[in-house]
Order: structure tokens, then C-alpha cells, then sequence
């Protein structure tokens, strides 16, 4: 319990860290959103009415007053306003937000059937030479870019097999190529680790004495292997998740989707800097509760984790003893 | 009829392009309720034909020629598939290091149900109850509680009874453990060996043991088979193998067995029976009276009574060492005190946990006690720093167990040995290079190993290299940490002889760690017995091991394997 309460301080110290950093980097860039807007020859604005403006808009308050200000709001649930188009940013993010999050979850599930998949094949018992292509693949999947996927992929689907519309797809056919694009790249270290950690534990001598009891390959692969052969994988979901967003936003513009990514990029471009925020506290929430959720269900896979704690306690001690 | 049958079993390996017969015309024949041992040196054959008779050979592995039967079938030709029928149901297997041969995510009752499964027992309460009455059967206490319990929540001994339980479940006739009570402490070897026994005599199953270890076939089998290069050297009744060997090959591996090398010298210790002509002899003998007066008899030593020379080298006076956090500290060594005289060697005996190992970093300096003191050469150690300490990690150096893992893969042999005295700027350029070519003629290996790498050796030169870079830069103390537990008998002897001969000639003394008491008997002059950290017994080596004053001192004396071929060699020189 106590382990549980210190991760959880642990994460909400990491949030409040990146909210920190990213105000800070976000101030810091070149020019503002109030500049690229208002100053546009074509307004006709004098310089003392962007002045009032940006008084309007809270621009001149000092800079701690401001970070105080924002991180309140956060911490109340108020965003702030877009910029660029004055909409609250919440309600933005409200519109944006289910898509992204059905198109990450489906590309995350894809991405581990791929994966376990790939492994299974590149195990098969008696089919070595099929084993070895499968084996091969993953670091092919790595080397593909995402927006280059995609974009060959409406090439095969949509404009010589016309299998999926371009243009107002159904919900449905209009996720395919997408989830797809994401999947493919994602699956790769995936399966990488995958194969690894199962080639590892095949080599384990428990294996051995399970052989030596009558299992065949499947009962091998099945009920000993898989679960260790997980463990290693499993600790690198939070990683992986990184990797998704990042997929996402290409993924997005290559495929022209409403969603978080396409919100991120035009805010880029226009330095709508309360988006940018909210956008990366929310990545980092995600991030932080995914990596939460890792390190408090390992223990429940891996029995020894309890064990073991303690005795790397007990190490760093020796070590440190030996310091001293 | 007899359970198996193997003969004139060939095996060969295929490596890139090369065969390898590894095992070359092997014989044997195993009686119901019989225990035949195959023993023999690393890399004789024995796990090869082992495995070749359960059709688990590896995948580069092949049956070249001769026939392996179980019971009547002759099964030399069958398919993996056949092979799976028969595995778990009519040969049972108990592997050789029970820490890493259980599922760690798998409940030690499921792993044992496992084999149940496996060969399709479909209803849950009945493997539940076969899997409480096996455990219970193998001598695990509480077994519904341990069932339950993951393989990291039980000691090494449990876990191996744990194995031998799910080798048993379906009643095979045919038994094979290899090495299956190598890793094992010797007092839990005992009772494994013994549960080994009882299962033979109430079931009357076969049992082929394969080992390195000698004593341990000799007390127990019925027949033994020496293996040399994947050949026969020698197959018979024990009795009879042990009373009148042979082939010169089981003359020499039981002459270096320690076991039996310590026990059939009886009682007198090397010290002892060494002639008084070597002076260096007379005054380690002087100054472990030193010594003696003063750990054993409670005389504190001071420097004026006797000859400086003769004061020990090395005072350890109650070391106290916790570990863990403040407020549940583990005490890994507990009050422990002991001294070497100059040219003697002192041994830390136990059993796994015991704190051997840390009571020889807190000597290393490599740790600071939590309180008591190390004095060498009358100079407090504990918690030097900077230039004291280098001085420290020059006069005592060490020698690890695995001398692979100690010696850098990349430099050669020369690169090594010169390390300590270009780390401690002993000497220039040419008078090192004369240094180490004396040392390494020192401990017998020819001058050429010095442009070769570590993995050009084998297990017994490298051991040689670790204990010439020892030596090199002349220190006063050499600490062995289980130094000689991997090596094979008659390597073992060798290095053995080397280390008496070097103490001899160069006046060094040694702290020598082990958990084999057979080798601490023939090599140590005194000796401590630890366990869970505190010091149960001490003192001269010949009296703790003829009067054992200690109950768990003689216990562990008791589990020493071997006592059969002592016996038997004594009858044969009477
Ligand atoms: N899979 C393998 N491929 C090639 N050589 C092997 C293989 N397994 C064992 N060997 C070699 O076969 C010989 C016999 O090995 P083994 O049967 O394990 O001996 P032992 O059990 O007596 O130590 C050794 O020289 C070893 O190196
Ligand atoms: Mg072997």
C-alpha cells in the first residue's frame, strides 16, 4: 500500500514537472500567437490597440503570475482559450479527443496482435525456413516511415484495388488504413522483444525439465513461455505509448482525420501556445497513468517482484556500504 | 528384466562442418531398483548419454550407432513424438540445478501437476490430491501451504524435492538424475541422496546418476561406469571398483577425490606429516602456537613476547555485519573472530549463506563492517581509505571461484599477470616482465601462455593464471574464494598441490573459503565452521574434524560424502 501511495506522488511530481517545462519552452519560443495575429498588415491595427489587446489577453502580466494562474486553471479544469479562434480549449480538445483515442487504441491492439502473431510464426516448431522470414520482418517494419506507409497504402487500397473510398469513407472502412499505418511500425520492437525474450526463456533449464516430462513444442511455447516471454515487453508499453502519439499525429495528417494530432500541428504553426499546453499535459497524464498501471500490475505477473525489490535494496546497501 | 539397456551407444555432434563422437561405444545395463552411477570428468560423455537414452539430445546431436532399450523396446530410432509418451511416464528426470528448473511464475503445486497434464489426467481433484501426497511423500513439510507458494519462496533443497516429486508422479521405472545434487549444500545433499534411496527401496525404481563427484557415486551406487572421452574405462560392481580398480585411469581419480584422499590419510594433517627439514614448515608450526595461545586460550598476544616475525598476519576480532534496512537488519556475519598465522591456511567452512563470503570482502577491505576490527600485520584495515588502502589491496589479494569471469577475454595472458604491478608501479618495464615470467614458471605453466588469451586455457590453467596474478606483486595474504570448486578432481589435485607448495616457498598465508569439507581437511591448518552468519566451532584443523565438538560440526562431518570408498580402500591396503 505504502509502495502504491509513493507512485502515485511519484507520478503526480512528474506531471507537475512537465507542465513546468513545457510552460517555460513555451514562453521562451520566438514571437507569439498574439503577434501572428493581430499584427497582419491586412487588420490595420495601430500599435496601441494591440497593446490594449494584449492587456485584454493577460499578455503583460508578469511571467510567474502567469505560470501560477495557468497551473491553477489546469488544476481546476480550465484550459484556457484558444488564441487563434477564442474557443475554450477544453471544449477543442472534447471534439478532437475520442477520435484520437479510438484510432490509438485500435492501433495499439493491432499492433499487439501483429506482434504476437509474427512471434508465434517465427516459433513455429518444424517450419524453421518460415520461422526465419518472420524473424527477419520486424526489423524490416522498424525502417518503414509512418507517413510513407500510409501514403502507399491509399495507393494499394484505395486507388488500384478502389477496396476503401478515399473520400467519405464509412466510419468503419475509414479506420482500416489508418489503425494500419499505425499498427505496422509500432508491432516491430514489439515482436523484436517478443522474439527475443522467448528465445531467452526456451534456453532456461526449467524449460528443459518440462521436456523431460513429455510437452511437445505448443505446451512449451504456450504454458511456460509465454507469460515469462511477456514480462519484458510488458515494461515497455510507456515507451511504445510515445511512439503512438507520435504515429498518430502523421497519421492523422496523412490521412486528412479530425483528432488530436491534427489540432497539435495547426497549433504549431499559429504558436497557439494554451493548446500546445493542454496538449502536452495530456500526453504526459496518459504517459504518466500507463506507466502507473505498468509497475502496479507487474507484481501481479511476475511473482518475484516482491522478492527481488528486496534484494536490490539490499544491494544498493552493500554498494553503498562499499562506497563509504 | 532389465529397465535399461544401453549398448554400444554411439553419439556425435555436428558443428559447422565437424563431427564430433563425443560419445564412442558405451555399454550399460540398469536392474530394477538398482542405482548405477556414470561418473567422470567435464566433458566425458556422461549428460550425452543421459540424454541420448530419453531421446533429449540436442538438436545437433545424433545416435551414429549401437542401441539404447527401455525395458524391452528397443527405442534407439524413435521419433520425438514416441519419445514424449514415454518421457515423464516411464523416465522420470531430476535436473542439476534446482534454482533455475521450476517455472518462476508457476506455483511449485502446478509445475508438479504439470506432468499430470501432460500425460492427459483430466480430473482436477485427483491431480490435486497425487500432488499433496507426492510432496508430502518427498519430505516437504505443510505441503497444501507449499503448493501454493511460488519456486523463489523455497530454499534450493526444497525446490530439488519439489523436482524429484513432479520426476515420480506418474511411478517411472527408470529414473535419471544428472548432477541433480551438484549444487546443493552438502548436509541437503545428504537427505536428497537419501530420499534418492528410500524411493528405490519402495518402488524398485532404476536409478542412472550421472556425476563428477566420486564420493558421492561411490557411497551410493550399486555399480558404478567410469567414463574418459565418451569411452568406458571402467564398469562393475562398486565394492568391487572402489576395492580393486582396474584401469590406472579410476586409480588416479580416486587418489585425487579429496574425500577420499583426506579420509584414507586418516587423521594426520599435511602441516603434521610434513617433514621438519623445511624451515618455513617449523615456523608456520611456531607460529600457530602463536595463535593458538591467543584465540584459542584467550591470551592476548603482544608483540614483545614473541619473535615479530611469527605474529599473525591477519586478526579478526568480532566481525558484525548487517545488512537490509535499519530497522530489520539481516546479520550476515555475526561475531565471528579469527587469526592466521604467517604461512598457514586458515579455512572458512558452511554452507551457503553462512557468510563465508562476506567475512572475506571485510578482509578484502572490499566492506566495512558494521563493528569489529581486522588487523593485518597489526594494522587496523577497516575503513581505509586512499593510500592505505591501495597498500591494503597489495598485500591481500584474491582468487575467485570462476576463473573465466575473473580474467578479461580481450588481454592476453602476459597483459594480466602484469596488471597488479603496473596498478601498484611496481618495478620498471624489464623488471616486471622478469617477474612474471618467473611467476608464471612458478605455477607451471609453460612460458608460451603468455601471448595467448584467457579462452585459449582450460578451466585449470586459467585457474593457474588467476593465482600467478595473485602472487605477482608479492602479497602477504591471498584470500580463495571456493577457488577450486569448479575444477575436476584431478585438476583440482594439481592445484591443490600448487597452492601447499607455494605457501611453502613463498610464505604465504591463505584464507581459503569453501564449502567442501573434504578439501578444507586437506589443505587448511585451522579452520572455522560458520553457520547463518555465526562462528560455530574452530581451531586446528585435524582436531575439529577427529573431535568435532560442535553438533552441527559434526553433522556437516557426517554428510562429507565418500566414507564407503574410504572404507573400502582401507580394506584393500589392509
Ligand atoms: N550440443 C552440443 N554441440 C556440440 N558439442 C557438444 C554439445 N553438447 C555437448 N557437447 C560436447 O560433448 C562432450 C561431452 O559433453 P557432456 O555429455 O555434456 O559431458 P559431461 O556431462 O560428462 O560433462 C563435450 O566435449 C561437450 O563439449
Ligand atoms: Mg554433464
Amino acid at each position: 500500500m505504502k509502495y502504491v501511495l509513493g507512485r502515485l506522488g511519484q507520478a503526480a511530481a512528474v506531471l507537475l514537472a512537465a507542465f513546468t517545462v513545457a510552460f517555460v519552452l513555451l514562453q521562451a519560443m520566438p514571437g507569439d500567437a498574439l503577434m501572428i495575429k493581430f499584427e497582419n498588415p491586412e487588420l490595420g491595427l495601430s500599435p496601441d490597440q494591440i497593446a490594449a489587446l494584449r492587456v485584454a489577453y493577460g499578455a503583460d502580466t508578469p511571467l510567474p503570475i502567469q505560470y501560477v494562474h495557468s497551473l491553477l486553471g489546469f488544476l481546476g479544469g480550465d484550459f484556457g482559450y484558444s488564441i487563434q479562434s477564442g474557443t475554450p480549449v477544453k471544449q477543442l480538445l472534447a471534439e478532437v479527443v475520442p477520435g484520437t483515442l479510438l484510432l490509438a487504441s485500435l492501433g495499439f491492439v493491432a499492433a499487439v496482435l501483429l506482434a504476437v502473431g509474427i512471434t508465434i510464426l517465427a516459433n513455429l516448431p518444424g517450419l524453421r525456413r518460415i520461422a526465419d522470414v518472420f524473424r527477419a520482418l520486424p526489423s524490416l517494419f522498424v525502417a518503414v516511415p509512418v507517413f510513407w506507409l500510409g501514403i502507399v497504402l491509399i495507393q494499394v487500397f484505395s486507388f488500384q484495388l478502389r477496396l476503401i473510398p478515399v473520400v467519405n469513407p464509412g466510419p468503419v472502412e475509414g479506420l482500416i488504413l489508418p489503425v494500419l499505418t499505425l499498427a505496422v511500425p509500432i508491432s516491430a520492437p514489439l515482436a523484436q522483444i517478443l522474439i527475443r525474450s522467448v528465445d531467452d526463456v526456451l534456453g532456461y533449464p526449467f524449460v528443459a525439465v518440462v521436456r523431460a516430462r513429455g510437452a511437445g513444442p505448443w505446451w512449451i511455447l504456450s504454458k511456460n513461455v509465454a507469460r515469462n516471454a511477456v514480462l519484458p515487453a510488458f515494461t515497455m508499453a510507456g515507451v511504445l505509448f510515445g511512439e503512438l502519439i507520435g504515429g498518430a499525429v502523421v497519421t492523422e495528417t496523412v490521412f486528412g482525420r479530425a483528432g488530436v494530432g491534427r489540432l497539435t500541428e495547426q497549433a504549431v504553426s499559429q504558436q497557439d501556445t494554451p493548446i500546445l499546453l493542454a496538449v502536452v499535459l495530456l500526453s504526459a497524464t496518459v504517459f504518466v497513468v500507463i506507466n502507473l498501471v505498468v509497475d502496479l500490475l507487474y507484481p501481479v505477473l511476475d511473482p518475484r517482484l516482491g522478492a527481488r525489490k528486496r534484494g536490490i535494496a539490499r544491494i544498493s546497501r552493500e554498494r553503498k556500504v562499499v562506497a563509504v | 528384466m532389465t529397465t535399461l539397456t544401453i549398448d554400444n551407444l554411439q553419439v556425435s555432434y555436428t558443428v559447422g562442418r565437424e563431427r564430433l563422437d563425443v560419445v564412442r561405444g558405451v555399454s550399460l545395463e540398469i536392474e530394477p531398483g538398482q542405482l548405477l552411477a556414470v561418473v567422470g570428468e567435464s566433458g566425458s560423455g556422461k549428460t550425452t548419454t543421459a540424454q541420448a537414452a530419453t531421446g533429449l539430445l540436442a538438436g545437433n546431436g545424433s545416435i551414429t550407432g549401437g542401441r539404447v532399450l527401455i525395458g524391452e523396446s528397443d527405442v534407439s530410432g524413435w521419433s520425438e513424438k514416441r519419445f514424449r509418451d514415454l518421457r515423464g511416464r516411464s523416465i522420470g528426470w531430476i535436473p542439476q540445478d534446482p534454482n533455475n528448473s521450476l517455472n518462476p511464475v508457476k506455483k511449485v503445486g502446478e509445475s508438479v501437476a504439470e506432468v499430470l497434464r501432460i500425460h492427459r489426467w483430466k480430473d482436477r481433484a485427483a491431480r490435486r490430491a497425487r500432488v499433496i501426497e507426492l510432496l508430502d511423500y518427498v519430505g516437504i513439510p505443510n505441503p497444501e501451504l507449499r503448493a501454493t507458494q511460488y519456486p523463489h519462496e523455497l530454499s534450493g533443497g526444497m525446490k530439488q524435492r519439489v523436482l524429484i516429486a513432479g520426476a515420480i508422479a506418474l511411478e517411472p521405472a527408470l529414473l535419471i538424475a544428472d548432477e541433480a545434487t551438484s549444487a546443493l549444500d552438502v548436509t541437503v545433499q545428504a537427505k536428497i541422496l537419501d530420499l534418492i534411496d528410500t524411493l528405490r527401496r519402495d518402488s524398485g525404481t532404476a536409478v542412472l546418476m550421472v556425476t563428477h563427484d566420486l564420493a558421492v557415486a561411490a557411497d551410493r551406487s550399486d555399480r558404478l561406469v567410469v567414463l574418459r572421452d565418451g569411452t568406458v574405462q571402467e564398469s562393475g560392481d562398486t565394492d568391487r571398483v572402489l576395492a580393486h580398480p582396474e584401469s590406472a585411469y579410476t586409480r588416479r581419480l580416486l587418489k585425487d577425490a579429496p574425500s577420499f584422499a583426506s579420509l584414507s590419510l586418516g587423521d594426520s594433517l599435511r602441516l603434521d606429516s610434513t617433514p621438519p627439514a623445511k624451515p618455513e614448515i617449523s615456523r608456520g608450526e611456531r607460529a600457530l602456537h602463536v595463535v593458538e595461545r591467543e584465540v584459542f586460550e584467550g591470551v592476548s598476544h603482544r608483540s614483545e613476547d614473541v619473535d615479530g616475525s611469527d605474529a599473525p598476519v591477519v586478526v579478526a576480532r568480532n566481525l558484525v555485519q548487517d545488512f537490509g534496512r535499519a530497522g530489520a537488519p539481516q546479520r550476515a556475519v555475526d561475531n565471528v573472530s579469527f587469526s592466521i598465522a604467517p604461512g598457514s591456511t586458515h579455512a572458512i567452512v558452511g554452507e551457503s549463506g553462512s557468510g563465508k563470503t562476506t567475512t572475506a570482502r571485510i578482509v578484502l577491505g572490499f566492506q566495512k563492517p558494521t563493528s569489529g576490527t581486522v588487523h593485518i600485520h597489526g594494522r587496523e584495515i577497516t575503513g581505509l581509505r586512499g593510500a592505505g588502502l591501495r597498500e591494503l589491496r597489495r598485500r591481500v589479494q584474491m582468487v575467485y571461484q570462476n576463473p573465466f569471469g575473473s580474467l578479461d577475454p580481450r588481454q592476453s595472458i602476459g597483459d594480466i599477470v602484469t596488471e597488479p604491478l603496473r596498478n601498484f608501479g611496481i618495478g620498471d618495464a624489464a623488471e616486471r616482465r622478469t617477474r612474471v615470467a618467473q611467476i608464471i614458471d612458478r605455477v607451471a605453466l609453460p612460458a608460451t601462455v603468455l601471448t595467448r588469451r584467457p579462452h585459449e586455457l582450460s578451466g585449470g590453467q586459467r585457474q593457474r593464471v588467476a593465482i600467478a596474478r595473485a602472487l605477482v606483486p608479492g602479497p602477504d595474504v591471498v584470500v580463495l574464494d571456493e577457488a577450486v570448486s569448479a575444477l575436476d578432481v584431478t585438476v583440482q589435485a594439481r592445484i591443490l598441490e600448487l597452492l601447499g607448495e607455494l605457501q611453502r616457498d613463498l610464505g604465504v598465508s591463505y584464507l581459503f573459503i569453501s564449502h567442501d569439507l573434504a578439501v578444507v581437511r586437506q589443505l587448511a591448518h585451522t579452520v572455522s565452521v560458520l553457520r547463518g552468519g555465526e562462528l560455530v566451532e574452530e581451531g586446528r584443523t585435524a582436531r575439529v574434524f577427529d573431535h568435532p565438538e560442535h553438533e552441527y560440526t559434526r553433522q556437516l562431518i557426517a554428510a562429507i560424502p565418500g566414507r564407503r570408498a574410504a572404507a573400502a580402500g582401507a580394506l584393500a591396503s589392509a
